[in-house]
């Protein structure tokens, strides 16, 4: 997906004026959080869980070409292939190959953001190869020719009017031509439709919630069980995931799962989660005879042995931007590149480069929600700091902010200066509101100074 | 086209090697719910609430001989017919007035039969181990998957599971279930039977 993460503040803007998406956006606010905290209140033992995340995920990712290494040892024992890809494109070339190794004119796909993150979508295209995707919400988006919006609710920014829309103009064709207006409907038609694509997929594209280094096992995670039918009709399959995902073993895993479902759905457990962990065994009477699992690196090693390092935690979960507020208010395509919300502002310069992305990480209140719910405990308030700190450093801040910046910096190294300063702009403050901030002044009271400074009156009081 | 395998690992090696490298322990002594260590009793109890919140449905029966009727009263409530794709693990039961065929499931199956490896009484969830015997498409194809689990195949937790696996030679697939397929996609609000089965019943037996 080419970033459009330079144009956040346009499209931030559009964003809020965009009358159905913020209808969407309401509906949106009061759900996931809610389910969130009763699945919570409902586990005693859940920050338990997260310290333990935290201590198997740094363990790893300190090891990582160990674990690598034991997992693609598993994946070729039962008789997979693993495939190294340190770019995006290597990543896309690679599967296109397998694909058209394979002869494949059609491909199933379940929902993967690194898929999304190397447009794997548009290579395939590209290669005269029909990708379609399976996950409702993917599939919905597909029609739209729009990319995903959250990363567990793909089209959540579309309303069902919208969806009724989409399948009438799309399924006509195929011999729906009924505006459906219940949900139900829409998704028995949704159901229909991809019922025979699944059986007759050359191919069918997973991506994997996590990897298990023991067991060589991609675990794949769904609650519409598209991951499933798409991973097991078609003669081959490719897992196409990043290296992150890695954990040591099943007691591992186990701990992440048991925070996933609850942190996204507020679910106990996400209706599907799968293990797989090679190709067709001699005997068995179904699942693919070919399996392979391409990992992509793209830019998450550079993190690697960096204070970001703890950003390689993240399980993919969503709650961050469940409770973001600029989240809630934009939405995720504002963001302009596949991870919106707080994990894609602290993630997404990383990736793509902070000059392209350095909106992102100060489009936050630093209300700190995000790392309070975050189940292995990324320290993101903290980690946008770094990217501004960065943005300023590099010169990628604008003149104007950099020098008002060095002004108060200069001041602040001053004490006696900034008091002076400090005291006159008090005076002029109480005269009248200050300049410069219009945009902000124009919907909200300025709150005007009173009296003395805290500085003034703690010595007052004898303080030191 | 892709990064030799040795290139790739060295590269993450190279970033990696000044950092400090805490281990963990062996085995892992990682907390688990409560829940997931109940007795017998408890555990059959918490299977059948769990489950039941997942929206499957579910029967408890004495013993294995009524498993047939059960399942013929079932989908006639749904208006089914009395016709089934079955596990070849179920081979030894009873099959009289259903038609039964033990194979996988396609396209235009309407009706499976499974057998579960276990019960997890943690949260309502069964486990699956693919296999000759126990093919994963009745899982996923059908409209309507009957699960037939015997009591004494219910644990308490995950744990339990991987105690009963070898991660040197796991099956293709190990698929753990909690309820019948739904969605969420369309503003929030759930709706079952997205692409695996709208109804997940399940058939619970007792030692007879």
């Amino acid at each position: 997906m080419r970033p459009k993460s330079h144009a956040f503040r346009s499209a931030a803007k559009d964003a809020l004026a965009d009358e159905t998406l913020q209808d969407a956006l309401k509906l949106f606010a009061t759900g996931f959080p809610e389910k969130r905290r009763k699945a919570v209140a409902a586990l005693p033992e859940f920050e338990a869980l997260r310290e333990a995340a935290v201590l198997i995920k740094d363990h790893t990712l300190a090891h990582l070409d160990r674990y690598l290494e034991q997992f693609t040892d598993r994946v070729e024992e039962a008789g997979g292939h693993v495939h190294f890809c340190r770019t995006a494109r290597e990543a896309r070339e690679t599967v296109v190959a397998i694909c058209r190794k394979q002869g494949a004119r059609t491909v199933t796909k379940g929902k993967s953001m690194v898929g999304e993150e190397i447009a794997l979508n548009e290579a395939l295209e590209a290669a005269g190869i029909t990708p379609i995707e399976t996950d409702l919400g993917e599939y919905i988006l597909q029609l739209a020719k729009e990319p995903p919006s959250h990363i567990i609710g793909p089209a959540l920014h579309k309303t069902k009017d919208q969806v009724s829309d989409l399948f009438l103009e799309h399924h006509t064709p195929l011999g729906f031509d009924e505006r459906q207006e219940e949900g139900e409907a829409l998704v028995a038609e949704a159901r229909q439709i991809l019922r025979e694509k699944y059986f007759a997929a050359d191919v069918g594209i997973t991506g994997a919630n996590f990897l298990v280094a023991e067991g060589g096992s991609a675990v794949i995670v769904t609650n519409e069980g598209n991951g499933d039918l798409t991973m097991t009709c078609p003669n081959t399959h490719i897992v196409i995931t990043s290296i992150e995902k890695m954990v040591p073993t099943l007691a591992d895993m186990t701990v992440l799962m048991r925070l996933l479902a609850r942190s996204a759905t507020g679910q106990t457990m996400s209706v599907y989660t799968t293990l797989v962990s090679g190709p067709k065994r001699k005997d068995d009477l179904d699942g693919p005879e070919n399996f392979h699992v391409v990992l992509l690196d793209g830019g998450r090693s550079a993190l690697l042995g960096t204070e970001q390092q703890d950003l390689l935690r993240c399980i993919k979960c969503g709650a961050c931007m469940n409770h973001c507020p600029v989240y809630g208010a934009v939405g995720g395509h504002a963001y302009g590149w596949v991870y919106p919300g707080p994990i894609g502002a602290a993630l997404n310069p990383a990736l793509i480069g902070l000059k392209e992305s350095r909106h992102l990480p100060e489009a936050s209140t630093f209300c700190g929600a995000c790392e309070a719910v975050c189940p292995v405990k990324i320290p993101l308030p903290m980690i946008f700091r770094h990217w501004r700190n960065q943005a300023f450093e590099k010169n990628i801040t604008p003149f104007f902010i950099r020098m008002t910046l060095k002004l108060w910096a200069f001041l602040a190294l001053r004490p006696r200066l900034y008091r002076r300063f400090a005291a006159f702009a008090a005076w002029g403050l109480k005269k009248s509101p200050p300049p410069f901030v219009k945009g902000w002044t124009d919907a909200r009271d300025f709150p005007k100074p009173e009296g003395r400074s805290f500085h003034a009156q703690w010595q007052k009081r004898g303080g030191s | 086209m892709t990064t030799d395998r040795q290139t790739f690992l060295a590269h993450i090696r190279n970033r990696i090697s000044h950092r400090e490298k805490p281990e963990l322990a062996t085995p892992r002594n990682w907390p688990s719910p409560a829940v997931a260590k109940g007795s017998r009793e408890e555990r059959i109890a918490r299977f059948i609430a769990q489950s039941k919140a997942h929206k499957a449905t579910i029967e408890h029966l004495a013993d294995r001989q009524s498993v047939e009727g059960a399942v013929c009263d079932y989908l006639r409530t749904l208006n089914a017919p009395l016709q089934a794709v079955a596990a070849p693990a179920l081979k030894g039961m009873d099959w009289t007035t259903l038609d039964v065929a033990f194979c996988t499931a396609g396209e235009g199956d309407r009706v499976s039969l499974s057998e579960p490896a276990f019960g997890i009484a943690e949260t309502g969830t069964l486990a699956f181990f693919s296999g000759p015997k126990t093919p994963v498409l009745l899982n996923f194809a059908p409209e309507i998957e009957i699960a037939i689990l015997s009591e004494d195949r219910i644990v308490g937790g995950y744990e339990d599971i991987w105690q009963r696996l070898n991660p040197a030679h796991m099956p293709r697939a190990v698929n753990f279930i909690s309820g019948p397929s739904r969605t969420g996609d369309i503003e929030q609000t759930m709706y079952l039977g997205a692409h695996g089965p709208k109804h997940l019943h399940i058939i619970l037996t007792g030692d007879q």
